[in-house]
């Protein structure tokens, strides 16, 4: 950056530079140092030339040189420490406080302008600016009223952002000039003390850059043995940093004037002409009242921007919450729909986290990658969990997103669990910023030159967003308390629905049990009569006599059956769980022992995987899993020629999963699901069963913290799937 | 056999078809004994307090747990009186919830029976249940 500039002037030199001190004095005028009895210490060495006196000053009052009633009124303000301009035929008169005695600016004075013209101009200024709907109607209104009043070549105005860069924002200017809209500058360009000053002294000229500045004589004040601090002259000449700067444009006279908000220098109206100009005091002094105008058109009109745009953005707001509270979705609300997060502030990309759901727009970034940016983040959040910046990688590396030409980030925690955050993502302004003006090389000569500017400026901002503004950093955090609302409303909906659940599960569980219970006992009466029946008169019974008994009989038996189902369905949960190491070859061999199953099916050949490794579980669980799933296997296989049945284990790289196959009946795969519901049976009823067993089964592998799932084909038999969560 | 050493199985019950299913087993099975059954938990607690229910001189009494009005477990308590501590008192229920069973032991029960879902194993508890206190047990 530092390659632009042959002499080694820099920022910081330029800031040290002791602009104050400068004890020059620009030709339109002269300056005198006096004492407090208006005795001549100092002049400015064109000051004979410019009076058209030929005494020597050094050794005279003023009163040789002013009017009674001039000297009069300057010693009035000086009683009063009140200093105003006075106007004595073809000059004025700026008396003001210096360390070292008072100095006295004299300049000429040949306004044409009476009162009632300006007065006028003012308010025909006011009304148009009144009028206008923008800061930036304002602006550009501002500069063309000025330009048509003071007549320079050229009129901006000239905006400082966060860090004091600045940018040309409104122009007036001659036809044929380059417009200069839009170009930015380095912060060093107009540095903190020359800001300073432009804050103190409203409206500065330089009126001939060609012309050098006189030096006072003599040079050192001879009553302190100090150098005068001319900072409050009106007359001091410039830093040759700025002479150079403004000359490399070709600019011979300049008018500036700074635009105050809420007591922060805001901006400045620049104005630039190409040959010799000078204003005087009256002009200044009405132009100052213009700036001072302009201050409050962009407070007026900068909060009714803000008021519009907030009304802009709850309009996408609105649409937003909708999205979210309309499925319950957070995650899929903000990014899933036409309007999305991103419409909400200027910006490029957007992340939410909330749950175990993360979803992004605009980043092409893996997922641990984006984890990674919300953890770097999260580090950096205030207590109100927000964390923004315009220029993040001051006070964080992340790589990723540097590599993407981000910069700037908005993150609000929108829950108090970790990662659990929206952020709103910003790229370089880089990308953004525009050469405004037409950077002619041959036109504009030298090394400090606005396109040297403009490179220094893109080095400043590099790695910078453009800073978040007041009115999207409200838009957001009003943004934030809507998905905060729904993430409330959300989940006390939530718990609400699992306690409803949970006592409709213990309803359900205590209904069935009675219900069983109190069906026992006429089931009892129908099975215990046909027994009676069958025992006593069987011999008075013809064959369907006989076979209605039976029929009684059974259909009781198996209404007892089903109630037994439904009892260790609903009671499985009122089961003590106790977890211990289970050997599956043992249990499976256990359960066909108990159940006779090779007896029952002499055909189905059984196979167990040799060294299955145990399972964590309860026992009594685990023998009702199993053998539910073998006596299904078993059961749905028979009917086969060579019946098969197998238990085996493998490991998925996360869990163990068992497996129960078979080579049976199978069910259609579009039922996979189904299954495993109470009573849902996808066989007829050749094979028995009271379609509970699938149910218990998975509710014991629910109990155990995992999963359950079928694979099958039709006729080509089915294969159970399970595992339980890994506790040890 | 002598009707005084009849055995009186008494069954508090408040539904008649176990009753009479009950009856069948015992009229079946032990048709030396007497059954004598109450269909009105009520009526037998008023039976104890008037000391007319030991009149019947009981050998084995079956007891429902639940019946509307008097359940089985307040009779337990009622019965818990000195001339009938040495009866055996079986409670047959369909309930096989702990509490209730703990409920019952603690109240003086003698034997906790579930009440069996099929008329073929009813008969089965009915005379085994039977065989063992009347015939074995000595009260």
């Amino acid at each position: 950056m530092l390659k632009s500039y042959p002499k080694k002037i820099e920022i910081s030199t330029c800031e040290d530079e002791p602009i104050r001190f400068i004890h020059r004095t620009q030709s339109h005028g002269v300056l005198l140092v006096i004492d407090n009895d208006f005795n001549i210490l100092q002049y400015s060495k064109n000051a004979t030339d410019f009076l058209n006196v030929q005494i020597d000053l050094l050794n005279s009052n003023l009163s040789t040189l002013l009017q009674e009633e001039v000297i009069y009124k300057l010693k009035i303000q000086l009683i009063n420490n009140d200093f105003k301009t006075v106007v004595d035929g073809e000059f004025s008169y700026k008396l003001s406080l210096s360390n070292e005695g008072l100095l006295l600016d004299i300049e000429k004075y040949d306004s044409k302008l009476n009162l009632l013209e300006e007065q006028q101009l003012i308010i025909s200024a006011l009304n148009k600016m009144s009028s206008c709907n923008s800061v930036q109607e304002v602006l550009n209104t501002a500069v063309n009223e000025i330009k048509h009043f003071l007549n320079y070549d050229r009129v901006m105005v000239y905006k400082f952002d966060a860090d004091w860069n600045g940018e040309v924002i409104a122009e007036a200017a001659n036809n044929d000039l380059h417009s200069w809209l839009g170009l930015h500058y380095p912060a060093g360009d107009i540095p903190k003390n020359a800001r300073d000053l432009f804050k103190e002294q409203g409206v500065r000229i330089i009126s001939n850059l060609k012309e050098p500045d006189y030096p006072l004589f003599p040079m050192v004040n001879p009553q302190s043995g100090f150098l005068t601090n001319l900072s409050n002259s009106i007359l001091r000449g410039s830093s040759d940093i700025h002479k150079e700067y403004l000359g490399n444009m070709g600019v011979c006279a300049t008018l500036s004037c700074a635009i105050v908000i809420e007591d922060k220098l805001w901006g400045l109206i620049a104005c630039h002409h190409y040959s010799p100009k000078f204003i005087d005091f009256q002009k200044r002094q009405t132009c100052f009242l213009l700036s001072d105008i302009i201050s409050n058109q962009i407070t007026i009109k900068t909060s009714n921007d803000f008021i519009s745009r907030l009304n802009q953005n709850s309009h996408v707001r609105s649409k937003l919450v909708h999205y979210m509270s309309e499925k319950w979705d957070l995650v899929h609300g903000l990014t899933n729909n036409e309007v999305t997060a991103l419409d909400l502030v200027k910006s490029d990309a957007f992340i939410i986290k909330y749950d175990t759901q993360l979803s992004s727009i605009g980043l092409s970034l893996e997922v641990t990658d984006i984890k990674n940016i919300i953890k770097k983040f999260e580090v950096l959040c205030d207590e109100n969990g927000f964390y923004s910046s315009n220029s993040f990688s001051k006070e964080t590396s992340i790589p990723s997103l540097e590599k993407l030409q981000f910069a700037g980030v908005v993150l609000y925690k929108i829950s108090k669990k970790k990662g659990d955050c929206i952020v709103w993502l910003r790229k370089e302004q880089i990308a953004e910023i525009n050469w405004g003006g037409n950077p002619d090389k041959k036109q504009i000569q030298g090394n400090l030159t606005p396109r040297k500017s403009f490179e220094k400026f893109t080095e400043q901002v590099r790695e910078h967003s453009i800073p978040w503004q007041t009115h999207e950093i409200a838009a957001i955090k009003a943004f934030v308390e809507d998905v905060k609302n729904i993430i409330v409303t959300k989940f006390s909906e939530v718990s609400k629905l699992n306690r409803q659940l949970l006592s409709l599960n213990q309803e359900l569980e205590s209904f069935s049990y009675s219900v069983s219970h109190d069906l026992r006992g006429p089931l009892r009466g129908i099975d215990g009569f046909a027994q009676i029946l069958m025992e006593d008169y069987m011999d008075q019974l013809d064959e369907d006599g006989k076979q209605s008994l039976q029929i009684i009989i059974n259909s009781a038996a198996r209404m007892n059956d089903l109630m037994d189902s439904i009892l260790s369905y609903s009671g499985l949960s009122k089961l003590r769980k106790i977890d211990d190491d289970i050997d599956v070859e043992k249990l499976c061999n256990d359960i066909l022992k108990d159940s006779n199953m090779k007896r029952r099916y002499p055909k189905t050949q059984f196979n167990i995987q040799k060294g299955i490794p145990s399972i964590y579980g309860d026992r009594a669980m685990l023998y009702q899993l199993f053998f539910n799933l073998l006596s299904n296997a078993f059961k749905y296989s028979s009917k086969k020629e060579a019946p098969q049945v197998t238990v085996s284990q493998y490991n998925d790289g996360e869990k163990d999963v068992y497996v129960v196959t078979d080579n049976g009946v199978g069910f259609d795969p579009k039922y996979g699901k189904k299954i495993f519901g109470v009573f849902t049976r996808l066989v007829k009823e050749e094979y028995e069963g009271t379609g509970v067993g699938l149910a218990i089964a998975q509710r014991v592998v629910f109990r155990h913290g995992g999963d359950i799932w079928a694979e099958s084909e039709l006729n080509k038999g089915t294969t159970i799937k399970f595992y339980f969560k890994s506790i040890r | 056999m002598d009707s005084i050493q009849r055995k009186n199985i008494v069954y508090i019950e408040d539904r008649l078809e176990d009753i009479q299913l009950f009856k069948r087993i015992i009229k079946k099975e032990f048709s030396d004994s007497n059954f004598i059954s109450f269909d009105d938990s009520e009526k037998v607690r008023h039976l104890i307090e008037n000391n007319e229910f030991e009149k019947i001189r009981p050998d084995l009494i079956f007891i429902d747990l639940k019946m509307p009005k008097v359940s089985g477990l307040e009779l337990l308590g009622d019965l818990n009186k000195q001339e009938f501590r040495r009866i055996p008192k079986i409670m047959f229920s369909s309930s096989t919830i702990n509490s209730d069973i703990e409920h019952a032991y603690n109240l003086g029960a003698n034997s906790y029976v579930e009440k069996p879902k099929s008329f073929q194993s009813l008969k089965y508890t009915v005379v085994n249940a039977v065989k063992y206190w009347v015939e074995i047990n000595l009260s």
